[in-house]
């Protein structure tokens, strides 16, 4: 059988040498299942690293949920309901003030929230919740390789020779890109490149190294080939005179320049498929009020002006999900913060969603919240960004992105194709292709 | 204490040490996802003296690899385990010539500071006048010159890639809230006064350390409604480690030892830890600190009024607050957490994977492992711990299985190329190693979680790291002293030493002298044509593969550093390009 070479990855990253490494099966799925639609959007996952509080971004506004919230749990932490923003038909619940950027979002029917979601299985510490979420897993498992680098695996859309299909715009990598070595993990793209030697010898260096390491005999020379061949894509692009679409203001902050690199190098046409955006800060045990509202005001700008920049030349096109390990304790600590809980909102911000707020709040009352403490999830994450894979992305293959998960619910947050889940790839590479 | 949140400084606000200088690439560009990488390499493991000064040392220095070869012993190995044991017996050797580096005439001044005198001097002064940014973050930032300085220089190597690890152990993140004053004390009192000591005195004094009680939160942890957040990290990160955590399960269906011990902790034990920890504060964590004219000291504070008098449980066992012994409820448990077999795996896997592979073989943790429990109230508890480990097969045979990180590159290079320049804290060029290198995600004390900068090659291998630590390198390595020019390196004297005959100095014999100096093997057929098709340019225009080399067993005049071909400036690219190879990354 013809072997198909669409990918090459590094199962368990250097674990496994580079033996393991066979010819590739992902143009099979191309080929079997692209039927009519016309491609994928650019999917761009905002990643809040710490806990975000959901209780503080989106407030209760009204009801007997207000009440519990600024009585019981929130007595000197809650935003009151004449100071959250008002989210358009919604009475039930607001927006932080700092989030204005978001709340207008929503109100215009590009932003819609889904209550109480996250781990089937609750965890509250930050490294394995935060795994667990990277790898795609429900729980302890021996996965070694990122939900999006299955992603990719089983993508029907990346083409067969995608630039840079997959961008982390931060300093260091996540496991959500495990064993994906097309991923560029890039911060400043305009120090991206051996530039920093003397000016005489330094382009020589690069193209030096460049020539060592096409003899890519081992992972550390092919991850190092990898990095080389997209700094020389990315020296190419004009990072420095950058007019951002519909006259767009990103924020001076780091959020805000990890949304500017992921638009920018999206519309320098590499086949920039996903970005993963972690953005840190959210573990809020203490000084929480001014601590969230710098942070809620970072991100909501940024979101905006991300959602603006591209609105301006590919409508319809991009899909942004945000979403954070887990939420926080319902009721507030002795320092006036909060610490590690359970449910919390995503957001998903596109021209395509079903606006308003999806799934179900469990309630705040005692025996509504989850073991007297937390917020209960209602909802599995899985759900939503399954949703936005099938309908955004043409993937069906649910069950190799997320193993073990074979109950997909469609909870009809966004439009989009009509693609069927599918939890069968393995085995159908399995019986259909040998490696090697 | 904002933790996950790194520092922002707007790339327009950085200093521009750099002039931009943009390489337009002459290639067509290549997909990421296209190539394939070729399996037939194999990863050749370098002489015994330079593979273990890779790991247990910042790399072979051309001194610590004559010292070596200058002991007694019948074999490399013999020499080898002589050169551990002074290691692991580090207060008799003779350092001063480091500590030399770190006197106030190098700009150090607050090294040897007290916690009070630290606390008064950079964080809040009795008379509550106000302190200069800069005043406050010295002491941070002189103990990040400090450990460029020690990691480099010390004769003590074992000792200060110890204290890396125990940083990363129980990481703080330095630019974290009121931190940069205080870190000074966190470093000399907590980590290094213990790093080859004992793993509870070194718990216990984190636990009451200032910099932990700011960077956790638990210096205001109060009874009334308590903060978990220091209590959850000492258990999951600081002793049982999570692989021991059984999450929302009740506690008497955590399976038991022989012994009828716990063999782990659930969530109410977080409760409980939570709970058992408040009250332990620093003097001037609460705003009515002052009252009465009191000036805050920063050290350890035992508030009984905020702490719970109730009886805790942890792993099944109950701990009761004692108002004639206020401490000891939490001192019971620290000893009965450190002694726990769970506490001791967990650091035996750390460090095994710190100093062998990312995966150790269970053989070699379950060793190290026991000597660590056996002799957990042992003053030289982790001195033993790292004798087995040292002298192990697992230690001496595993070449590769890691990638230095890059910190640990940096420095190999530094100490392989005689890097001289003296980190001062009150320098700008100190400022601007900082600024080159804090983009490798890999600066010293500056991983915002507390879970430490990840130990395992995936995480490394990401280009991000690699691009900027290589960056790193290509600038450091051709850094000379603004007045007089001179290089901050010694690879020209090396160069000339070894070449007794001027006329041997070629671009074939510079690759194969400094690729085997650096990576501690021979240069592969390819890289040697590369690096010597490099080396013997003689103008930066004839560069690509169908340039016009100079014969490559022609003489180099290295005494000429004139346009075009720059003979010392191409040397130096040439080693540095040798360091940023896939070959010198391994440890």
């Amino acid at each position: 059988m013809k072997k198909m070479n669409r990918r090459n990855f590094i199962k368990g990253s250097g674990l496994v040498t580079i033996a393991g490494m066979g010819g590739l099966q992902l143009g099979f799925a191309k080929n079997l299942t692209k039927g009519s639609q016309s491609g994928s959007d650019l999917l761009v996952y905002v990643f809040l690293n710490g806990g975000m509080d959901g209780l503080h971004m989106v407030p209760p506004k009204s009801g007997a949920n207000y009440t519990e919230y600024r009585d019981v749990l929130r007595p000197t932490l809650h935003v009151p309901n004449n100071v959250s923003l008002t989210l358009n038909g919604f009475p039930g619940f607001g927006m932080h003030p700092a989030a204005a950027e978001l709340a207008q979002l929503f109100n215009d029917n590009k932003m819609c929230i889904v209550h109480a979601t996250g781990l089937i299985e609750a965890n509250r510490s930050h490294f394995e919740a935060t795994r667990y979420l990277e790898l795609g897993v429900a729980g302890a498992s021996g996965a070694s390789s990122g939900w999006l680098t299955r992603y990719f695996e089983s993508s029907i859309y990346t083409p067969q020779n995608a630039l840079i299909p997959s961008l982390v715009p931060n300093y260091s990598t996540t496991d959500a890109v495990l064993a994906d070595a097309a991923t560029l993990v890039m911060a400043d793209p305009g120090s991206f490149g051996l530039n920093a030697g003397h000016w005489s010898w330094q382009a020589e260096m690069q193209n030096t190294l460049t020539e060592i390491n096409t003899q890519a005999t081992t992972p550390e020379r092919f991850s190092a080939q990898q990095t080389l061949n997209a700094s020389a894509i990315i020296q190419s692009i004009d990072w420095n005179n950058y007019t951002p679409g519909n006259g767009a203001v990103y924020p001076t902050s780091f959020i805000g320049d990890q949304l500017k690199a992921v638009a920018q190098l999206y519309k320098a046409n590499v086949d920039l498929e996903v970005a993963y955006v972690p953005t840190g800060g959210w573990d809020t045990h203490n000084n929480q009020e001014n601590v969230f509202n710098d942070l809620a005001t970072d991100l909501s700008q940024a979101l905006y002006a991300f959602y603006q920049d591209l609105a301006a030349t590919h409508n319809g096109q991009f899909t942004v999900v945000v979403q954070s390990e887990f939420g926080r304790r319902a009721y507030q600590n002795s320092d006036n913060s909060t610490d590690h809980g359970y449910g919390n909102p995503m957001f998903i911000i596109s021209d395509n969603v079903v606006p308003g707020f999806h799934g179900t709040f469990p309630g705040l009352g005692q025996n509504q919240l989850f073991e007297g403490d937390d917020v209960d999830v209602t909802v599995d994450y899985r759900d939503i960004v399954s949703e936005v894979i099938l309908k955004r992305m043409g993937n069906p293959f649910l069950g190799h992105i997320f193993p073990g998960y074979n109950d997909y619910t469609e909870l009809g947050v966004i439009t989009g194709y009509n693609t069927q889940p599918n939890y069968d790839f393995d085995s159908i590479f399995r019986s259909g292709f040998e490696a090697g | 204490m904002n933790i996950f949140k790194k520092q922002y400084i707007p790339p327009s606000e950085r200093p521009q040490v750099i002039k931009a200088s943009q390489t337009k690439s002459k290639r067509k560009f290549v997909s990421m996802t296209k190539h394939k990488p070729v399996n037939k390499g194999s990863v050749v493991s370098p002489n015994l003296i330079h593979h273990v000064l890779s790991k247990m040392a910042f790399g072979p220095s051309p001194e610590d690899t004559a010292y070596i070869e200058g002991l007694s012993g019948n074999t490399t190995q013999d020499k080898i385990f002589t050169y551990i044991d002074e290691q692991l017996d580090f207060t008799n050797i003779d350092d001063s010539s480091t500590d030399a580096l770190l006197g106030a005439g190098n700009g150090f001044t607050t090294l040897n500071k007290t916690r009070q005198q630290l606390y008064q001097d950079h964080i809040r002064r009795p008379d509550n006048t106000p302190i200069d940014w800069e005043d406050h973050i010295r002491p941070s930032r002189e103990t990040i010159a400090a450990t460029f300085i020690r990691a480099t220089h010390s004769k003590r190597q074992l000792f200060e890639t110890m204290t890396d690890f125990w940083h990363n152990h129980f990481s703080v993140y330095v630019d974290g809230d009121g931190i940069p004053g205080m870190f000074v004390y966190y470093d000399r009192e907590v980590i290094r006064a213990n790093a080859l000591g004992n793993f509870y005195d070194m718990l216990y004094a984190v636990t009451r350390s200032t910099s932990m009680m700011m960077y956790l939160g638990n210096a205001t942890n109060n009874v009334t409604a308590p903060n978990e957040n220091f209590a959850r990290e000492l258990l999951e990160l600081h002793t049982l480690g999570a692989a021991n955590y059984y999450g929302h399960m009740a506690w008497q269906d955590v399976p038991t030892d022989g012994q009828g011990r716990r063999l782990g902790y659930v969530e109410r034990d977080v409760y409980y830890m939570a709970r058992l920890l408040t009250g332990w504060s620093y003097d001037g964590a609460h705003w009515s600190d002052d009252d009465g004219g009191h000036a805050p000291t920063g050290e350890f504070l035992f508030r009984e009024d905020w702490h719970y008098d109730g009886i805790s449980r942890i792993l099944g066992e109950y701990y009761e607050f004692d108002p004639g012994n206020p401490e000891a409820d939490v001192v019971d448990v620290l000893q009965m957490l450190a002694a726990h077999p769970g506490t001791a795996n967990f650091l035996a896997t750390k460090m095994c994977r710190r100093f062998i592979a990312d995966n150790p073989t269970p053989a070699i943790v379950n060793q190290v492992a026991n000597v660590l429990q056996q002799n957990w109230d042992q003053s030289n508890q982790i001195a033993l711990a790292m004798d087995v480990l040292l002298k192990s097969t697992e230690f001496l045979n595993t070449w590769g299985k890691k990638v230095k990180r890059p910190f640990e590159k940096s420095i190999a290079v530094m100490r392989q190329i005689g890097f001289n320049y003296s980190f001062n804290p009150t320098q700008s060029d100190t400022n601007t190693h900082r600024w080159v290198f804090a983009d490798s995600g890999g600066y010293p004390f500056s991983w915002t979680s507390p879970n430490g900068y990840p130990d395992t090659k995936a995480h490394w291998l990401g280009s991000s790291s690699q691009m900027m630590t290589w960056r790193y390198i290509q600038w450091f390595c051709k850094e000379r002293e603004e007045n007089t020019e001179v290089p901050y390196n010694s690879i020209l004297s090396q160069t000339t030493t070894y070449f007794t005959n001027t006329n041997d100095i070629t671009a074939n014999n510079l690759v194969n002298y400094w690729y085997e100096r650096l990576c501690g093997i021979p240069p592969d057929a390819h890289s040697q044509d590369r690096l010597a098709h490099f080396m013997s340019l003689t103008h930066s225009d004839e560069g690509g593969t169908n340039g016009n080399p100079q014969g490559r067993n022609m003489p180099i005049d290295l005494n000429s550093n004139d346009w075009p071909g720059y003979n010392q400036e191409r040397l130096f690219a040439l080693v540095a390009t040798i360091c940023m190879t896939a070959e010198f990354s391994y440890r």
